[in-house]
């Protein structure tokens, strides 16, 4: 399970909160996911500080692990042997090389009408923008409601974030500063 | 007085159960036959039961209180959404349903965070027409102190739930509830809720208590039958269209429509419009009934 | 001594119930005395205040500030509410030579306490708080009650209005102790001696009333269960009556269940319960509620109506008009109209239809079709009664039975029954060393022919009343003349009366 950290107001509090998010995400099925999540309360202001990494494991996927690339040619033969990424690979060789350089001649194979070193290493799908969204998404159902007022800081394989109830102060950037050595690496 | 009981047992003779509550001057309330078993909802004065008891016994069922039967409570969330439904608030609702009551959620439009929090006047006038109200706040201490502070006007009896254990200087507080991931189904979550009701009933005791020394002039249960024998309510979302309250009743129908009809009720030698105040309801348009006290008629 | 007997008051020389009542109890027929015992008791701290606008009554609890309240009582009265906001009214001035304080207090709404205007305690202020609210009133924590009851009145009150006066409302109790005596004692000074109980008969439910007046015939009422809200008497459990007007039961009322599993039974109130359409009210016990209220299921006690039932059935036309004479009611005689013709029905049947129509029509029959029967009913509790619904006795004094089948040739004769209804009669009481002459037997749900109820003329060893054997046979009395059976032609009818 993930190292979950929560302070700011008292151990009753923390404790719950913790218990909470733990619930939470478990039942999101992102607890394996993540490495670390700080959360900080200022109940005071009132505004609530998350600062979440994600575990280094969670690598993209690449065009070379989902198929079979051999050169035709001048084109290059694609064999997708993953039914399920069949669409992000069609629409991410279009958003490369322009539709009309694509052709699908059977259901799993694409020709590519040029040859190109890089291809093996398109990124297909990228889970940690995946894990990302999602991770956000909980994060609204933990915090209480009427933060709505949000900034982010995002990394690659993280992100800080602070919620509100009032308009933001220059405190919270300074704060975000902190946080970003805490998670560290 | 009148108090709310359940009788659960077999079909089999069940109908002279039915016939016992008669002859005691009991009123039958609801009548839920499920397959082989039955549930009747009955009124009866609380010296009555002991006799009826030995049938029960007889029969092999068993007649339990639903100190809640004649309530209708309101469980007020900060707001309808995740983060307040379904748990803890269909937990607390579906604890205190079993103890007969009536219960509706209730989620405040501006009731969540902390300096924009709100509760309107109209809020508070619905539910003030309750009998009784359960307030489910979040697990910040600072966060609870400052809601409460806004809903201490209320007059009826109220329990607020929250997260913190104690928290000082909040009456009719519950703690160890909170937000919660889900069900409360384990041995401490039922104590709590346990508590809870323990809390509201006390509440309740103490205003049954007060309304017995200056009588109501008819009980409620009465009128309810009354409306239901002498009014079509056919057509009504669910087979309850009149909700009872400790002093009156709801009429779950259009006020324009029936206040009229409802008024010309006959309870007994009385016209109900004459020993009530009919009034519209500030929720969902339904008409709200309260009755006058004896003394209220004599000095009349 | 002065004594009562049914609460009329009796200067009498005797002291036994039998010489001054002329009644001996019994332990079936028990009756009550009735001793008075005055016990004091202060129950409960209520003052009822009168004022100009109406009357609030408070309930106080005991301290200091209630102790000063009740010695001052005198000059609480006449107190003019000196001023009235939205959260208290303050009735004075009084001196109240008590503590002054500048402490604040949070009152609950609808208390009573002391206070001193301006913290003058020569200004001494009773004040009533309307709503719940934080303020300083010049005594110490000095609330001794709450507004109970008239809590509107305090709305009307303002400036100007009094308190005209106030009363201590102290309950004083005087308790009667009551004992159910079943044989003949010694009674003392006004002790009330009640041996019976008055009954008003109410029109509202003419059928239910018939009903319970044709059980109470004798002048009796047995009890059989009692608890308590009611006791019950369930001797003519089973017969249906109709839905007739509902009424408050309320204490002492006599109703009747008109439906479900206990119609027929009487039921007799001792507190105050809400009208229901399953019971008919006949009527009000208002003298002598004290019999069923003490006595035990298996006794019985004497009931005398206000209104005496009007029924000739049985009775020859001449003793119905000597009787309906000494009513005052108009008698009209049809069908056989001799003197000695036995009166078969009665127009109005019911008591209080007659009552109102102010004239009885009889009918009257050739006495030789009236016959008096015996029924065995403790040896066949069933098939009597089977018997006595099938020939209207379970209601009526006067039964009839339909020939079924009678034949010059034939040494029995037949009458009809229900089948349905003896589909649940069981073989009860079969005839023993052969079927005797004149007996009445019943064909059990053992043989298809159940129901026929048969009588036979001459005694015989192989076969029953009605021709079956005594497996299928239940005997459940005889027909006292029953000689005056054979003639009786098939599909006519004949009428019964119980043998006194």
């Amino acid at each position: 399970m993930m190292d979950i950290v929560v302070r700011g107001g008292s151990e009753e509090e923390n404790e719950s909160l913790k218990k909470l998010t733990e619930n939470t995400l478990k039942d999101s099925g992102l607890g394996k996911k993540q490495k670390k999540m700080v959360i900080i309360t200022d109940i005071g202001i009132p505004a609530f500080y998350v600062g979440v990494k994600f575990k280094k494991d969670v690598e993209p996927i690449i065009l070379d692990n989902i198929s079979m690339i051999r050169e035709q040619s001048n084109k290059t033969r694609i064999q997708i042997n993953q039914e399920r990424y069949y669409d992000q690979v069609m629409e991410k060789l279009w958003e490369i090389y322009g539709k009309d350089m694509v052709e699908q001649s059977e259901r799993n194979v694409i020709y590519l009408n040029k040859k190109d070193d890089e291809v093996k290493n398109i990124v297909i799908y990228d889970l940690t923008e995946e894990i990302r969204e999602r991770t956000i998404d909980v994060l609204w159902t933990i915090l209480p409601e009427g933060f709505k007022v949000r900034h982010f800081k995002h990394f690659d394989d993280g992100f800080i974030l602070v919620a509100t109830d009032i308009p933001q102060m220059q405190e919270f950037y300074n704060t975000i500063d902190e946080i970003e050595k805490e998670i560290g690496e | 007085m009148f108090k709310m009981y359940v009788y659960k047992g077999g079909i089999y003779r069940h109908d002279e159960i039915i016939e016992q509550i008669e002859d005691l001057g009991g009123i039958i309330m609801q009548k839920t036959p499920m397959q082989t078993e039955i549930d009747i909802v009955f009124a009866l004065e609380e010296v009555d039961k002991e006799h009826l008891e030995k049938l029960s016994k007889k029969l092999r069922g068993e007649i339990l209180d639903i100190p809640f039967g004649d309530m209708e409570i309101a469980i007020v969330a900060p707001s309808l959404s995740r983060h307040h439904l379904p748990h803890p608030v269909c937990d607390l609702s579906e604890f205190l349903r079993r103890y007969g009551s009536t219960t509706n959620i209730l989620g405040l439009a501006r009731g969540y965070g902390k300096t924009i929090f709100q509760i309107s006047d109209k809020e508070k006038r619905i539910i003030s027409e309750h009998d009784a109200a359960i307030f489910s706040y979040g697990i910040f201490k600072e966060c609870i102190m400052i809601k409460e502070k806004e809903i201490r006007t209320l007059t009826l009896p109220y329990v607020i739930c929250g997260g913190p254990k104690n928290i000082e200087g909040v009456k009719n507080y519950i703690g160890n509830i909170g937000r919660k991931s889900g069900r409360m189904k384990s041995s401490d979550d039922i104590k709590t809720l346990e508590n809870v009701k323990n809390m509201l009933l006390e509440m309740v005791d103490s205003k049954r208590e007060e309304i017995n020394k200056d009588p109501l002039i008819s009980p409620p249960v009465y009128v309810k039958r009354a409306l239901e024998q002498q009014l079509d309510l056919e057509g009504t979302l669910g087979d309850n269209p009149i909700v009872l309250h400790l002093d009156g009743v709801r009429v779950k129908k259009s006020f324009e429509e029936y206040s009229d009809k409802v008024a010309d009720v006959k309870i007994g030698d009385y016209r109900l419009g004459d020993i009530s105040t009919i009034t519209k309801s500030n929720m969902n348009d339904t008409v709200i009934v309260k009755m006058r006290t004896k003394s209220e008629m004599e000095a009349d | 001594m002065k004594v009562f007997l049914n609460s009329e008051p009796l200067e009498t020389s005797k002291d036994r119930i039998s010489e001054i009542a002329n009644i001996e109890p019994t332990e079936k027929n028990p009756i009550v005395i009735e001793r008075k015992m005055t016990r004091s008791v202060l129950l409960k701290n209520l003052y009822e205040i009168d004022t100009n606008k109406g009357t609030f009554t408070i309930e106080t609890f005991n301290n200091r500030f209630h102790e000063f309240f009740k010695e001052n009582i005198e000059n609480f009265k006449g107190l003019e509410i000196q001023w009235s906001d939205r959260n208290t009214i303050n009735f004075g001035h009084l001196p109240i030579y008590m503590e002054s304080t500048r402490k604040q207090f949070d009152y609950e709404k609808y208390t009573v306490l002391l206070g001193h205007s301006g913290f003058d305690k020569e200004l001494g202020i009773l004040t009533i708080s309307k709503k719940g609210h934080i303020a300083r009133n010049g005594i110490e924590k000095s609330v001794f009650g709450k507004v109970t009851k008239g809590r509107h009145v305090l709305e009307l009150l303002s400036s100007n209005d009094k308190i005209e006066d106030i009363r201590e409302v102290e309950i004083k109790s005087e308790t009667y102790e009551y004992s159910v005596l079943t044989n003949d004692a010694s009674i003392e000074e006004n002790d009330n001696i009640i041996t019976k109980s008055v009954i008003e008969i109410d029109e509202s439910c003419p059928f239910a009333a018939e009903h319970f007046l044709f059980l109470t015939k004798e002048g009796y009422l047995e009890i059989d269960e009692k608890n308590v809200t009611y006791c019950r008497n369930n001797s003519l459990k089973g017969v249906s009556l109709p839905q007739e007007a509902d009424l408050e039961r309320s204490k002492g009322s006599i109703s009747v269940r008109n439906s479900g599993k206990g119609k027929g039974c009487i039921y007799i109130y001792f507190k105050d319960t809400i009208e229901d359409k399953s019971h008919s009210v006949i009527g009000k016990i208002t003298k002598g509620l004290e019999l069923p209220l003490n006595l035990s299921p298996g006794q019985q006690f004497k009931v005398e109506p206000t209104t005496k039932r009007i029924n000739t059935l049985g009775l020859t036309q001449g003793e119905a008009e000597k009787i309906t004479e000494k009513m005052g009611i108009e008698h009209q005689r049809s069908g056989n109209d001799d003197d000695n013709a036995i009166i078969i029905e009665q127009d109005p049947e019911i008591t209080i239809d007659a009552i109102k129509a102010g004239k009885i029509t009889t009918k009257g029959v050739d006495p030789a079709l009236v016959f008096k029967l015996r029924l065995f009913q403790d040896k066949a509790p069933n098939s009597a009664k089977y018997f006595k619904t099938i020939s209207g006795l379970a209601t009526r004094q006067l039964g009839r039975l339909e020939v079924l089948i009678s034949h010059e040739d034939l040494d029995m004769i037949m009458f009809k029954g229900d089948a349905k209804l003896a589909g649940e009669l069981a073989p009860e009481n079969p005839p023993e060393n052969g079927s005797k002459k004149g007996r009445i037997g019943i064909t059990n749900m053992a043989s298809r022919q159940r129901g026929i109820i048969g009588v036979r003329f001459n005694d015989s060893s192989d076969y029953g009343p009605t021709g079956e054997d005594d497996y299928h046979t239940n005997c459940i009395g005889e027909i006292v003349n029953y000689e005056m059976l054979r003639g009786i032609k098939e599909g006519s009818t004949i009428y019964l009366l119980m043998e006194k």
